[in-house]
């Protein structure tokens, strides 16, 4: 077909770009949703940052307590007399 | 060249491919619908070339993704060569370098097209090169149906029958199109080259997939028992792995008194979810070398599991034994 006015070749041009971008988006959804299915049908990763196992917050602070009592609480000392070196 | 263990990587790769082989399929149809002459009505031939043109390097965009994404994902560490020399892969080396021959023939058939715009080679050449597409869409496809790793997904294989019927059913019209009487070879065309993709990815080319929480499973157990004693509270606990069908990593904690056990905590990580399970020791062996007990994960079916662990007296230090997973 022949592009015989100037309105019919912006027309037309304007059909190319309008498909053009159609593809672009079709593309970048395509991508998006099939990443997102890859996400959710078959995982593979870790989804998030492994942590080592613990134990118990209430387990640690009973055993710590226990230990603090069989502790015995040092004596304050006095501090050592200053001393003078003497020549 | 690995730069990430990132899942996002991982995912761009795969929904990347799934991109390329959708407009492949798409620029192939527009391809053959303009050699049928039968192109879009009312636009001149020169705008359905742009487009079709401008869909080629759509593709080589998403190629280039996939092929990026894959590099530098560590989850499976391609090196140079495995991404760019075909078969060398030792990741399905046969499915793996089709993929691979379709994007290097893609590039390939891109430079011819810059070639005959220029008039440096003649029109009949590209014409009969242009023919080495239905290679890279071949390829592109059994690519897609032997080591995508989504092939046996609903979606994934729904998307796949579509752009096959697209193709095929297309392809067989522009053959058989000047015979009125072949008019039902087109469609059956499609069916069967339909019926062959969804067949080999959801049969013999089914991938194996790997338990995700798996709440029936029997590992080996590693690990080491950890003893912190006080005045009057003691921490038992047992920290491992388990590995085999279902990798898990596994921690028991009893809270001893003088009076016997008081509290008790059970742990399981599965992987590679990170998802933990958590519950209680319900019993403990006789001879001290095993226990039983239960742990719920949430969201998971069935939520809650017993299980069971034992190992053998050993001199060496750690444990070595059984850990094995029950729904409850």
């Amino acid at each position: 077909m022949a592009l015989r006015s100037p309105a019919a070749r912006r027309r037309h041009s304007t059909w190319t770009r309008t498909a053009c971008a159609a593809i672009a988006v079709a593309g970048v959804t395509a991508f998006g949703v099939a990443a997102a299915l890859a996400r959710t049908t078959h995982p593979s990763h870790v989804k998030h940052r492994p942590a080592a196992l613990a134990a118990p917050p209430a387990f640690i602070k009973a055993v710590k307590d226990s230990q603090l009592d069989t502790q015995p609480v040092a004596v304050a000392q006095a501090p050592s007399q200053p001393s003078s070196a003497t020549s | 060249m690995h730069l990430t263990s990132s899942p996002i990587a991982w995912y761009a790769a795969r929904g990347a491919g799934v991109a390329a082989y959708l407009l492949l399929s798409t620029v192939i149809v527009v391809g053959l619908l303009m050699a049928g002459r039968s192109s879009v009505p009312a636009q001149p031939r020169a705008s359905v070339v742009a487009v079709h043109r401008f869909g080629g390097l759509a593709i080589a965009a998403f190629i280039v993704l996939h092929v990026a994404t894959l590099g530098i994902d560590a989850w499976l560490p391609f090196s140079l060569t495995d991404l760019f020399v075909p078969f060398t892969n030792r990741v399905r080396p046969i499915w793996t370098g089709l993929g691979i021959v379709a994007a290097e023939l893609l590039l390939a058939l891109g430079i011819t097209n810059a070639l005959v715009r220029r008039r440096r080679i003649p029109y009949r050449v590209w014409r009969t090169l242009h023919y080495a597409n239905w290679a890279v869409w071949l390829s592109a496809t059994a690519h897609a149906v032997g080591v995508g790793t989504d092939r046996s997904s609903a979606w994934l294989t729904a998307l796949m029958a579509v752009c096959v019927i697209a193709v095929t059913g297309v392809a067989a019209w522009r053959v058989t199109r000047r015979r009125p009487a072949w008019r039902v070879v087109a469609p059956a065309t499609a069916v069967v080259a339909a019926a062959l993709v969804t067949g080999a990815a959801l049969g013999p080319l089914r991938p194996a997939q790997k338990p995700w929480n798996s709440a029936t499973f029997s590992d080996r157990l590693t690990g080491n028992i950890d003893r912190q004693t006080g005045a009057s509270r003691g921490l038992i606990s047992l920290h491992g792995d388990g590995t085999g069908g279902q990798r898990v990593f596994v921690r028991v904690d009893l809270l001893a008194t003088p009076d016997g056990i008081s509290n008790t905590s059970l742990q399981l990580e599965y992987l590679p979810s990170g998802d933990r399970c958590t519950g209680e020791v319900t019993g403990i062996s006789n001879d001290g070398r095993g226990f039983t007990g239960w742990c719920a994960l949430a969201g998971a079916t069935p939520a809650r599991r017993t299980i069971t662990g034992h190992w053998q007296a050993s001199d060496a230090p750690g444990l070595v034994g059984t850990i094995a997973s029950a729904p409850a």
